[in-house]
């Protein structure tokens, strides 16, 4: 057996995933330590340890078999194992420069720092600028830095959006812009829509991917359809469209008695939560005309309200209250009508 | 062997699409066709500014030079350099058809071939034959490619002629630009139309570099002034998270410091008056306050009586010197932490139990430089395993929503379940939920951090 195509063994997906439900940091670095140190590359450790039990933290979360502190303690422990991976691979002084981000308000961080990690340890000079990095901040790195390439991670589909304007930001520095995160869809349609230069599947492709690119790139063309208007127009009062809704839906389910003191697991804390999320996917639809936006996100939150003892009629309240708040908006309502 | 093969392939490749791409923009306009000289002025005139567009957009100078070098390849000709000067430093980036882009960044005074050299200093345009084979051949080549990666390309394509063009702008010759294109086609009557393509260029170049050096000038401030890494202490897990309100100076008068020897650290978190590099210039001056300090007591009380007395004294000259802070020194003690925390006009601190009790901090004290004089009483709390420690500053519960500001409600009603989590799911938790109540509204500095002690079982 060669070492480089040592893969992780099930024993160490285990043990790995035992110390994450435990929410014990130094037992799932010491699993991960020992499968790198056994031969597995780094890239292999990460896509097979720590991304595939992030999966199944996000998959109990939905289901409501794990708290959302249990999930926050669990990211966490996958967080600090890549840094500690990442503290022992060297910071190589050639090779392309890249940036990487995640794209404003996205928050799930790790899918991103993976690939910031896995391209270091593949001989690449790249910058991580965090979660949630704002395009003012992504703007300076680009004229500091000057990357051969910007790579922003996008896991929520309720992010298309701002995707679209990181996309316009990158691209108005004349630097191509790789999308990548579950926000996407495998065949890359989204991430081309929104304009991107490349779409990266995984990790492991983004290299690949890279040597493809443009030196350069001309600014992003604006979206004309029709649901390019109406989203730009939604995203814009998202604030307002969010309340109106959360009170009719409130209104109609009998909530506004409600005394706030729920817990974050409560379905009516979920329920509000989300609600300005399904509005940006609404938005996200419109932009990459791609009506599967909308209806995986409304499959998701379907799933995440019933294993909370929703209502069974709450998921249909708001949408009712959605399309009647954006009655003027033909697009929108034809595309919640037709999910 | 491997450069006659080369050059062969590239010459296939030439005479397809590049070789006319090029030929729109060089082709001698021998014929007396008006029409045929109008199209070629103005595919000339739409390439020009197409060209300004791209290289003023991209304000980084070591990409501006290789996309500027790209371009000059695909439509153009056969060989691009580009050669900058800008402070100490010279960049160089060049290319022939179809091979890697030489990048290189090397300080002035380590050198430029002679006749570079002169290019720079005349600022003339110049044609350059080249000797067709042997050692003058190759010393021409080296005396305008000093990287010879890429002086060894050319020679291998064939190259009879180059084109040197100065780059020139507000009076000052700046930079070189290098020219040249594969046997057997010349710039013909192009000269006009190539002294035109050297001055958008350089225009364009120079704005970059401005930009450039400024942006240079402020990241070394920035690094000065902005909060320093957080210190690495065994058992001790501190997190923190920081946004400022102008995102595009990323300066701020939130401020964080955590320093001292690994069993005695001292801990200052707090918020200036104000926004933006004026903030930060301030909130530095009581970083180094408190840092100066607490070299000589380290006593919270002490330290922040000492600072404000320092910043009394400065009121006059600094006249938007109000602040405050929140400083605690923490000591690792077994498996527990013992934190002494005084507080100067600040948010409490919030002390989150391991089973999800919430406490606040109450110690009183008046803002920073308001009174001469004033005195600070500490608090003092023991932090058992798993128990955080959480600082902020008013951003967090000022944050503007759509009907309401976040809130100290709000503030609790996040953290509450979150007992016992690490403190960097503390801080995102905060974090997540103060971003979605802002959307997209402007807002202040803000400032998080927790800290939790959880030594490992030895």
């Amino acid at each position: 057996m060669t070492v480089s195509t040592a893969t992780v063994a099930g024993a160490e997906l285990d043990a790995y995933w035992t110390a994450v439900a435990a929410g014990d940091a130094r037992a799932a670095y010491a699993v991960a330590a020992a499968t790198h140190d056994r031969g597995v590359p780094l890239p292999e450790v990460l896509a097979g340890l720590v991304i595939a039990a992030q999966r199944r933290v996000g998959e109990l979360w939905a289901a409501n078999d794990w708290t959302v502190a249990r999930e926050h303690a669990a990211t966490a422990v996958g967080e600090a194992v890549v840094r500690r991976l990442g503290a022992a691979v060297p910071t190589p002084t050639t090779g392309p420069l890249l940036t990487v981000a995640c794209v404003e308000r996205e928050w799930h961080a790790l899918p991103a720092m993976v690939v910031a990690l896995t391209l270091r340890a593949r001989g690449c000079q790249v910058t991580y600028l965090g979660a949630s990095t704002s395009r003012d901040h992504l703007v300076s790195a680009i004229l500091d830095i000057g990357p051969r390439a910007v790579l922003l991670s996008a896991s929520l589909t309720s992010s298309l959006p701002r995707v679209r304007r990181q996309v316009e930001a990158v691209r108005g520095t004349g630097t191509p812009v790789v999308l990548g995160g579950r926000a996407l869809d495998p065949d890359g349609r989204r991430a081309q829509r929104l304009g991107a230069t490349a779409y990266a599947r995984s990790p492991e492709v983004v290299l690949d991917v890279l040597a493809a690119l443009p030196v350069h790139v001309p600014p992003a063309g604006p979206l004309r359809h029709p649901g390019a208007f109406e989203a730009r127009s939604i995203e814009a009062e998202s604030d307002t469209i969010s309340r109106d809704v959360m009170l009719a839906t409130g209104a109609a389910l009998g909530l506004e008695h409600a005394d706030g003191d729920h817990t974050s697991d409560d379905w009516r804390v979920v329920l509000a939560t989300f609600v300005p999320h399904v509005i940006d996917c609404v938005a996200g639809a419109l932009l990459t005309e791609d009506p599967t936006v909308y209806a995986e996100t409304r499959a998701w939150l379907g799933g995440v309200l019933a294993g909370r003892g929703a209502t069974p009629q709450a998921l249909a309240v708001v949408e009712e209250a959605l399309a009647q708040r954006l009655h003027d908006h033909p697009e929108a309502v034809r595309l919640i009508a037709g999910a | 062997m491997r450069h006659s093969g080369c050059a062969q392939r590239r010459e296939h490749r030439l005479t397809t699409s590049v070789r006319e791409r090029h030929a729109r923009l060089l082709a001698e306009s021998r014929s007396a066709e008006p029409r045929a000289r109008l199209a070629q002025a103005s595919t000339r005139a739409e390439f020009l500014l197409r060209l300004s567009r791209t290289v003023s957009a991209i304000q980084n100078p070591q990409r501006a030079l290789e996309t500027l070098v790209s371009v000059l390849l695909e439509e153009m000709v056969d060989v691009a350099q580009v050669v900058v000067r800008t402070g100490q430093w010279q960049l160089v980036a060049g290319a022939v058809q179809d091979g890697p882009v030489h990048n290189t960044a090397t300080r002035v005074v380590d050198g430029t071939p002679a006749d570079l050299e002169n290019a720079l200093r005349r600022g003339l345009h110049d044609d350059v034959v080249l000797p067709k084979s042997g050692a003058p051949r190759r010393r021409a080549l080296a005396a305008f490619l000093p990287d010879p990666e890429l002086a060894a390309e050319v020679d291998a394509l064939g190259c009879e002629q180059l084109a040197v063009l100065p780059l020139t702008a507000r009076g000052r010759s700046f930079g070189v630009m290098v020219i040249g294109r594969a046997p057997g086609f010349g710039f013909g009557d192009a000269q006009n139309f190539l002294d035109d393509l050297a001055a958008r260029v350089a225009v364009g170049l120079d704005a970059t570099l401005v930009v450039a050096e400024s942006r240079y000038v402020a990241s070394v401030l920035r690094r000065s002034l902005a909060p320093t890494e957080l210190p690495q202490v065994p058992g001790l897990q501190l997190a923190t998270y920081y946004r400022v309100a102008h995102q595009s100076q990323e300066l701020g008068g939130d401020f964080l410091d955590v320093h001292g020897p690994d069993d005695d650290l001292i801990l200052l978190c707090g918020d200036v008056a104000g926004k933006g590099v004026e903030a930060a210039v301030h909130a530095k001056r009581i970083r180094n306050a408190v840092r100066t300090a607490s070299h000589v007591d380290r006593s919270p009380g002490w330290i922040l009586g000492l600072t404000n007395s320092v910043l009394v004294d400065e009121a006059e000259e600094f006249s938007e010197g109000m602040a405050t802070g929140v400083c605690a020194r923490l000591r690792p003690d077994g498996d527990r932490l013992r934190v002494d925390l005084a507080n100067a006009g600040h948010p409490p601190a919030l002390l989150l139990r391991a089973d999800g009790t919430l406490e606040e901090v109450s110690t009183d004290g008046v803002a920073l430089a308001l009174l001469d004089g004033a005195t600070y009483t500490e608090a003092q709390l023991t932090l058992g395993p798993l128990d955080s420690l959480l600082v902020y500053t008013d951003g967090v519960t000022e944050a503007r929503g759509v009907d309401d500001l976040f809130g100290d409600r709000r503030l609790r009603d996040v953290l509450r379940g979150l007992g016992g989590l690490p403190p960097s799911a503390l801080i995102e938790s905060v974090a997540v939920a103060v971003s979605d109540h802002l959307g997209e509204r402007a807002h202040d500095d803000i400032a998080i951090f927790a800290a939790q002690f959880s030594p490992e079982p030895s």
